[in-house]
């Protein structure tokens, strides 16, 4: 019983933590569709412009660097010429 | 002073910081996983990592096969739930070398610090972004935090959320 109790502390806590991460996500997509520079993205070859995008609504800079075909320190500086900010 | 981990991300951002030897301050040396280091592509961030490596700052250090085990565990973990970013084995490797070594791990992917507050066999991992070495230097007294966050985010092109900056101080409730 004790154990099912643990569990199930556990599984509200993750369900907590879930919530709050959707809110903090929601809040840096924001900042980052206001903060790019769409003129640079839209100018881009697609698989390029298809990565850019991704980065700019998921924030994930490995996803959107496997998009590019670049690493992510390459992606990185595509990132910066398109102003797209890292939000934490 | 101490050691920490350092993954890709972290030491790319800090390549770009005119203030990135403040680093120095904070800790000894920085680990990093050899395949994590291979990501390493920009010149900023290899001529920075040369002078580390050179001074033994940083040191490279191997993947044990012991390692593929809790990357897997780890993978499915963060497949299971959308709402982590991805996170590839070599920041992964990065993650349990500092679990394993009980040293803070440096990195702005959001994904760990997730992964070390949901799971609780990696509850013990100190996981820090760069607001929280902003702020450990700050702490120092090398310079205010406000002012080492107006140059980071100009520098970086980093952007800290109002949560965050309300949980450092420098936003009021």
């Amino acid at each position: 019983m004790a154990r099912e109790g643990g569990r199930g502390e556990r599984e509200r806590r993750l369900e907590e933590f879930l919530r709050r991460w959707e809110e903090e996500d929601r809040e840096a997509r924001e900042i980052r569709r206001r903060e790019a520079d769409w003129d640079f993205i839209r100018s881009q070859p697609p698989r390029l412009r298809a990565a850019l995008e991704l980065y700019v609504e998921t924030g994930d800079l490995h996803l959107a660097a496997r998009i590019a075909g670049m690493t992510v320190d390459e992606f990185n500086e595509l990132r910066l010429k398109a102003r797209v900010p890292v939000v934490l | 002073m101490g050691s920490a981990v350092v993954d890709t991300c972290f030491l790319i951002n800090w390549a770009r910081f005119s203030r990135r030897d403040l680093l120095r301050g904070l800790f000894d040396r920085l680990f990093m996983p050899e395949p994590t280091f291979s990501e390493v592509k920009s010149e900023a961030a290899l001529s920075l990592a040369s002078e580390w490596l050179a001074k033994r700052f940083l040191v490279l250090t191997p993947v044990l096969p012991a390692n593929e085990r809790e990357v897997e565990l780890l993978l499915r973990f963060v497949a299971e739930h959308p709402q982590l970013p991805s996170i590839d084995p070599p920041e992964l490797y990065g993650f349990i070398l500092a679990k394993r070594l009980g040293l803070p791990f440096l990195t702005d992917n959001k994904a760990p610090k997730r992964v070390a507050l949901a799971l609780e066999s990696y509850s013990s991992v100190v996981v820090l972004d760069s607001l929280d070495v902003l702020k450990l230097a700050a702490e120092t007294g090398s310079a205010s935090l406000a002012e080492l966050v107006d140059a980071f985010t100009r520098e970086t092109g980093f952007r800290f959320s109002r949560t965050r900056l309300r949980e450092v101080g420098l936003l009021g409730p």
